[in-house]
């Protein structure tokens, strides 16, 4: 079997696994719904109005964003730890996770005053300033990557700015926290946990647009991912453009990430580790075949610990982040091992 | 055989002495009776009266204990004690905005020197005094100011714990302040949480005025649920509000619950056996929520139906919501984020019993203004 074919088979039983944690998750849930109920809810042919709208309204946005997110969190990882040369790289270490948390920390825990709108849930606010605070956040952290980087040539350094920036946006959101009522920090340590659930169908168009706008903007910079894996300078001797392509990818990855976090909250764990089983499992460093495997490992983790999240039943649901890495640790310490056991660990 | 007969004696001749029997002494002027199950505890003794808080919070291995006697009068020994304290008290600290109406019925409003959050506090008495700096703020960030309190010399400082590691009440007892734990919020019927008054007021000497408070309550309590209970038609409640995909509500055998059932509502997790909340995935919301009639307290600081929408628009499609039967409690802001229905309704737990009535049942108290509630406006 050639290595073509052998990453074929890998990416589609990846797909196929996916697949079916798609329909588990639209399968289960707090309402006990028949199998049969749930598709001919999904075909629009369902006798029974509640569960097509539990259905419709509640499982497939959710499922869908999973899938999504998990995808766009592993692709945004990916090309950090390319784009640094550094396998510890990912949206976090960039500060795109932390930018975007003193956004939300700053709606949440600084606003008051009179009426004190905040004290209880999100209050007039809504969800609706909570993401653009959010994607406001990670996008000022990422123009202030995007100009470091026009500066310093060097990777290292570039990601070393990161740190500081992440480090930075971390110390407000603690003084923040500091200084906020019990009640807000309470609010604000919620949207921490990470949901999948509360994207609405209006929401969607949004969130999949970012998506595949940071996807497509990935796989055609492709190219110059692989070239930035053997160093700059033997891009630039390729004829490419270091500093516009690390441009275009940098905003990729903060594209992606930042919008995830802003549906979904800082959901951690995704970016470092989905790409690294990515690379464990294929064994290859071309980004054609890496950011779509990326992709699926990422939706897999996701659907996986969002299936998870009903586990209590009887309607109670689990926060989704502390389950990802409850999920996925182990299974990418595994793949390390076997790797190491094989011989063939990567750097 | 002679020595335990002597002992037997002894120890009769003691009891009888130190500890009159509590029941005999029941009703007493200026003494309270605990009658409506709060889980503390008053025993009149010779010289000094024992209160005992029997579960400061869920889960409590131990309760805490406090003996009381007289101003200017000697200590009584042998008493096994977590805090001596000289009555009547003259200065006091909350830390819960629920004590301070509770202080006031009793008169004692100008003894309270200090308060945990003043732009909380809506008792009027209590906030006059803070503008004009007789009450200060105990609190810095959210965490107590100690020594601001010590400086305050107060006699008595009201708290509760939860039972965790962000109590802090074991630090204000190692700084010496005289801690008094209160565990009113770990009640799950209204009149047991009202009747904590007697609680309070025992620090004051005051058991006959928060006696007849709390009866008037009491007494006004049960008039209006049998008035409720004639009702024909329960309405079905929903509470609270969505929050990133999951929906807290309370559980069945909650203070919430206790109220909608008493105001002849039919709570949708009535079904449930828990005292405090649950949080459930906002499907399994949704498909009870769809029978609602009724939606109580979706947001605190909601005002519109539209502001209730913005949460998760998806729970604009229930009935309850397109009808715009949504009430919140949120009638009496104090404008500085302080509501006054989590100051004083848990003393005047007849006047929220009204209101839900009002909500449920609105021919049963057609004249009858509300006190807490408002409806939100389409």
């Amino acid at each position: 079997m050639s290595a073509r074919r052998g990453a074929a088979w890998r990416l589609t039983a990846l797909a196929v696994l996916a697949a079916a944690l798609f329909a588990a998750d639209l399968a289960l849930g707090s309402v006990r719904i028949p199998l049969g109920d749930v598709l001919r809810a999904l075909s629009g042919a369902a006798t029974d109005k509640v569960w097509s709208s539990i259905v419709l309204v509640f499982r497939l946005p959710k499922a869908l964003t999973a899938l999504a997110a998990g995808a766009a969190l592993a692709v945004s990882g990916l090309i950090l730890q390319t784009v640094f040369r550094n396998h510890l790289a990912g949206p976090d270490s960039l500060g795109v996770g932390a930018g975007a948390s003193v956004g939300v920390a700053l709606v949440v825990l600084a606003s008051g005053g009179p009426g004190s709108a905040l004290l209880s849930g999100l209050g007039l606010a809504g969800y609706g300033l909570l993401s653009l605070a959010s994607s406001a956040g990670a996008a000022l952290v990422l123009v202030l990557i995007l100009v470091l980087s026009r500066r310093f040539q060097d990777a290292v350094t570039l990601l070393i700015v990161g740190l500081l920036v992440g480090y930075l946006a971390g110390s407000m959101v603690s003084l923040l926290v500091y200084f906020g009522s019990p009640q807000k920090v309470q609010v604000f340590l919620g949207w921490t946990y990470g949901s999948f659930a509360s994207v609405t169908r209006r929401e969607l168009p949004v969130l999949f647009g970012s998506i595949g706008l940071g996807l497509a903007l990935t796989m055609g910079s492709s190219k110059a991912l692989n070239a930035l894996l053997l160093g700059e300078s033997f891009a630039e001797g390729l004829g490419i453009r270091v500093r516009s392509a690390r441009a275009r990818i940098l905003a990729a990855a903060a594209i992606l990430a930042g919008a995830v976090t802003a549906f979904c909250g800082p959901v951690a764990f995704l970016g470092i580790a989905a790409p690294q089983a990515a690379r464990r499992i294929f064994r290859s460093s071309d980004h054609a075949l890496l950011i779509p495997a990326s992709a699926l490992v990422g939706s897999v983790f996701a659907l996986a610990a969002d299936v998870a999240t009903q586990a209590p039943g009887g309607g109670s649901v689990l926060p989704v982040n502390p389950l990802l890495a409850l999920i996925g640790a182990p299974i990418i310490l595994g793949l390390f091992l076997r790797s190491s056991r094989s011989g063939e660990a990567q750097a | 055989m002679s020595r335990i007969f002597l002992s037997f004696l002894a120890f009769i001749f003691v009891a009888s002495v130190a500890a009159p029997p509590a029941a005999a002494q029941a009703g007493a002027a200026g003494r309270a009776v605990v009658a409506y199950g709060a889980g503390f505890s008053i025993e009149y003794r010779e010289g000094y009266k024992l209160l005992t808080v029997a579960r400061p919070w869920p889960g409590a291995t131990k309760g805490f204990v406090y003996a009381l006697y007289p101003r200017g009068s000697a200590r009584p020994t042998g008493v096994r004690a977590d805090r001596f304290f000289e009555t009547p008290i003259r200065k006091a600290v909350t830390f819960s905005t629920t004590y301070i109406p509770q202080i006031a019925a009793i008169g004692e409003a100008d003894s309270i020197v200090g308060v945990d959050t003043a732009a909380f506090v809506s008792t009027s008495a209590v906030r006059a005094n803070i503008k004009a700096g007789k009450t200060v703020e105990t609190t810095r960030n959210w965490a107590p100011d100690v020594e601001r309190m010590i400086a305050l010399a107060p006699d008595a400082v009201f708290t509760y714990g939860m039972g965790n590691e962000w109590d802090s009440h074991p630090k204000l007892v190692e700084a010496g302040l005289p801690v008094v734990i209160d565990a009113e919020w770990n009640e799950a019927e209204p009149l047991a949480r009202a009747e904590w008054i007697k609680f309070v007021a025992a620090f004051y000497d005051k058991e006959a005025q928060a006696q007849a408070y709390f009866d008037r309550v009491a007494a006004e309590y049960s008039r209006l649920k049998s008035l409720a209970a004639g009702a024909a038609k329960r309405p079905a409640v929903l509470v609270n509000g969505p929050f990133q995909g999951t929906w807290a509500v309370s559980g069945g055998a909650s203070y919430m619950a206790r109220f909608i059932a008493d105001a002849g509502g039919a709570y949708l997790w009535a079904d449930d056996k828990g005292t405090g909340g649950i949080v459930l995935s906002i499907e399994a919301v949704f498909e009870r929520g769809l029978k609602a009639d009724v939606w109580l307290n979706p947001n605190l600081s909601a005002l519109r139906v539209a502001d209730v929408v913005a949460l998760d628009s998806r729970f604009a499609a229930l009935p309850v919501a397109a009808s715009g039967a949504i009430w919140n409690n949120n009638l009496r802001m104090n404008g500085e984020g302080g509501n006054d229905y989590f100051e004083s309704a848990v003393l005047d737990a007849d006047k929220v019993l009204a209101d839900m009535i009002k909500v449920f049942h609105p021919e049963l108290l057609a004249d009858r203004p509300f006190t807490y509630y408002r409806k939100l406006a389409k």
